[in-house]
């Protein structure tokens, strides 16, 4: 019994080990996402989670800083990067890698499969020049690439799209292991198919090479190291109290070269093996007053007396008091805040940020009834996906070519009422599409669509019966088939779609539609 | 159990999980690729199920040799491994040369500083050669598939950085070589004169108003992101981020 309380004692976790899966629960509050096998909507998702977190996992409660600053360097306001600019800017300079060695989860995934019992491939020459790796990363798949397409109006978040495997793991495999979105599997090909490659080759490594995708592929770690000098958190090491015994680079699985530098992860495993206590967190003296230092420097003297020694005891009572006072504090404030988020997320958020609108939509209305004879293809996009925006261009042809026997209506999301009009005016000018949002995205939602995963097309035939549902983008071929079959279907019989009964389309849903050539 | 029989056991289990583990991901990358490969629209529910059937095995036996060796490892702890050295040398070093260094341990130093100027130099000459490939918009043809343009863009830069980590390589590897004959010298020298301390100004003058400056570094830059930040709000970055963040990135979860 007493080795079992021995060993348990021993196992118990650390508090950073502890740290860590708060963050890991706090960034990931939204626990109802895995049930219903959907993301958050709502406002929060403005606000970046500090480590690495793909928004497009279910649980995901803010966004993820690499996902967004690749956005806002394809943005068409270049001024919008400027937020993204901010904030990795505050992060770096608060926190800095800190955030690496206690904030970001896929960085607790990766110490936990580190746990698993094999021999390991320790730190070398060859692992200190590849940790070099991520800055190339950054540089090329999270800056060069996403900015050299965005001058050909074309979104390409590089470092998402090719490599990120926290993407892959929490969002795709997240999402897509959920029943209800068995349907998606139909979308995934060459690029899950290599995503997935690269997602195994991570796990598989990290349990044998410490922390190989934060030591050789992350941008964000390569981001925030630049700043581990400066940042307010951290460790710190005093050179004067230190006798290069080499003890800490000894400890350390990080390629440092010295502690603190910008490989550094900050989780404050050499503090515990340093001999003369040079390397300490930062901050650490300020539960100390400039006084009350003199005071314990004077009894560390050899010729003090019995009274400083007694007024030194009395200073090191008062800052254990102080640093205990503060340690509650903490503790009450971050349950507050875990609970609060858990709350709010799983209770008492009920719906997306698009609150569908006060007044009557302006413009033209259309209403799929009055289409009968025709069949209709309504398409729903955004300006931010580029799949999307790759299709359009076969749309309009197809819409051309079948004019007065297809009606294409193209709907985006309410919350891009404002912006989708510009870009259909300059790239569909004369276009025999009609264009519309969709109110409250309750049309898509209607049709089988998994909220936020765009684009997505439905075919109905002349009758109005849906025949083809499909997630994702589809091919021109693929479509122009469903167009000639819907073209030729008989008398209406009604339609099972595999996964979800949708049946007949609802007559009289009204679209409003924004005219691309008339002003408002 | 001996100490040395405990090593034996938790090396056969570690070599034993090893290979389970790799087996196990190498089927698991084999049955996506097989999956990928059956044809249009080839991952549906049933074709996932039967590939995670098909690993279903060495899964469990993976699982099984995870939870195995975890309690063998408590039953029978291994000895608590010592620190290594550190591997570059360098704090070795440093340590030696509190005591004094001598004129051929200082030409030593020189010839490493000069190993570093080479690398960083050779990184230099691999930023630019990437960078006159990646910033000409030439390479990035309108039309053509993204797929092909960043593999292109990645393999050109590979082929610089490669130069530039082999260099690298090369360069640590010559520099522990002087820093072990430096250390040889150091220990061999009885009589040594004081390490030169750093002549520049600018250097000293640092190191002598680091906390101020730090200081003004930090306020700076905090100032800095705080006004980043709200003029990306009053410019719309917030709502861009929102934008995107609420849908799903079907590129970055690797549908589409």
């Amino acid at each position: 019994m007493g080795k079992v309380k021995n060993w348990i004692r021993a196992h118990l976790p650390t508090k950073r080990r502890l740290i860590q899966l708060y963050a890991a629960l706090l960034f990931n509050a939204n626990l109802k996402g895995f049930g219903k096998g959907r993301i958050y909507q709502g406002p929060i998702k403005n606000i970046c989670a500090p480590g690495l977190n793909c928004y497009s996992c279910p649980g995901a409660s803010a966004a993820c800083p690499l996902g967004a600053l690749q956005n806002a360097l394809t943005a068409s306001n270049a001024k919008a990067a400027t937020y993204m600019f901010g904030i990795i800017l505050l992060y770096g300079m608060l926190f800095g890698r800190w955030i690496c060695g206690f904030l970001c989860p896929f960085g607790l995934i990766q110490d936990l499969l580190h746990k698993i019992k094999t021999p390991k491939l320790k730190k070398s020459r060859v692992t200190r020049v590849l940790s070099y790796l991520k800055y190339v990363i950054l540089g090329l798949f999270v800056i060069i690439l996403p900015l050299m397409f965005a001058g050909k109006d074309v979104i390409l978040p590089a470092f998402c799209k090719y490599i990120c495997p926290s993407g892959t793991l929490l969002g795709g495999i997240g999402l897509l292991g959920h029943p209800d979105n068995a349907e998606q599997l139909g979308m995934l090909g060459p690029l899950f198919t290599w995503k997935f490659v690269l997602l195994v080759i991570f796990v598989v490594a990290s349990i044998f090479i410490y922390r190989f995708f934060c030591r050789f592929f992350c941008p964000l770690g390569a981001l925030y190291g630049l700043f581990n000098k400066i940042a307010l958190f951290g460790i710190k090491l005093e050179k004067p109290k230190c006798i290069d015994c080499g003890r800490c680079l000894a400890k350390c699985e990080m390629d440092i070269r010295h502690v603190g530098d910008n490989e550094c992860i900050n989780c404050g495993a050499c503090i515990s093996v340093c001999p003369t206590k040079a390397i300490s967190w930062k901050g650490s003296q300020v539960f100390i007053a400039p006084n009350e230092i003199a005071v314990v420097k004077a009894a560390a003297e050899k010729d003090a007396g019995e009274e400083t020694k007694k007024a030194a005891e009395r200073v090191e009572k008062t800052v254990a008091k102080r640093k205990f006072v503060t340690k509650i504090v903490a503790v009450v404030l971050m349950l507050s805040l875990l609970a609060g988020a858990l709350v709010y997320y799983n209770v008492l958020d009920k719906g997306t940020a698009v609150t569908p609108p006060v007044e009557t939509p302006v413009g033209d209305t259309f209403n799929p009834a009055e289409n009968k004879g025709k069949v209709t293809v309504i398409n729903f996009w955004g300006t931010w996906c580029q799949p999307c925006k790759d299709e359009l261009p076969h749309f309009d042809e197809l819409a051309t070519e079948f004019e007065g026997r297809a009606t294409f209506l193209i709907l985006n999301t309410e919350f891009e009422k404002e912006k989708a009009p510009d870009y259909i005016a300059t790239h569909f000018p004369e276009s025999k599409m009609l264009f519309g949002y969709d109110a409250g995205d309750a049309y898509f939602q209607t049709l089988g669509g998994l909220p936020g995963a765009y684009p997505m097309t439905v075919v109905l035939d002349v009758n109005g019966v849906i025949i083809a549902r499909h997630p994702g983008a589809v091919s021109y071929e693929e479509l122009k088939a469903d167009i000639e079959k819907g073209l030729s279907a008989g008398p209406a019989t009604g339609v099972v779609l595999p996964g979800k009964n949708v049946g007949n389309l609802c007559y009289g849903q009204e679209f409003a539609l924004h005219n691309a050539k008339s002003e408002d | 159990m001996s100490l040395k029989n405990r090593k034996r056991l938790h090396l056969s289990c570690g070599i034993v999980l090893s290979v389970l583990l790799t087996v196990t991901g190498v089927l698991l990358i084999l049955s996506c690729v097989g999956i990928y490969r059956q044809g249009s629209s080839p991952f549906t529910r049933e074709s996932v199920g039967a590939a995670l059937s098909r690993i279903a095995v060495p899964g469990c036996l993976t699982l099984l040799g995870i939870v195995t060796t975890a309690v063998l490892r408590a039953l029978f702890p291994p000895e608590e491994a010592a620190l290594r050295a550190d591997p570059h040398g360098e704090m070795a070093l440093s340590r030696l040369k509190r005591k004094g260094t001598t004129p051929e341990a200082e030409a030593l130093a020189h010839r490493r500083r000069v190993l570093r100027i080479l690398n960083v130099m050779a990184s230099v000459i691999a930023t630019v050669g990437s960078l006159i490939y990646l910033l000409n918009a030439q390479n990035y043809p309108d039309g053509a598939a993204y797929n092909n343009v960043v593999i292109a863009c990645a393999l050109w830069t590979v082929l610089w950085f490669g130069f530039a980590f082999i260099v690298g390589l090369a360069a640590d590897y010559a520099c522990r070589v002087l820093i072990k004959q430096e250390m040889r010298l150091l220990r061999e020298t009885t009589e040594k004169a004081p390490a030169p301390v750093c002549a520049c100004p600018l250097r000293q003058w640092l190191k002598r108003h680091e906390r101020p400056v730090m200081l003004a570094v930090r306020c700076s830059l905090l100032v800095g992101a705080a006004v980043l930040i709200v003029f990306g709000i009053l410019h719309g970055g917030m709502a861009d981020v929102l934008g995107k963040a609420i849908n799903i990135c079907t590129e970055c979860i690797g549908l589409g």
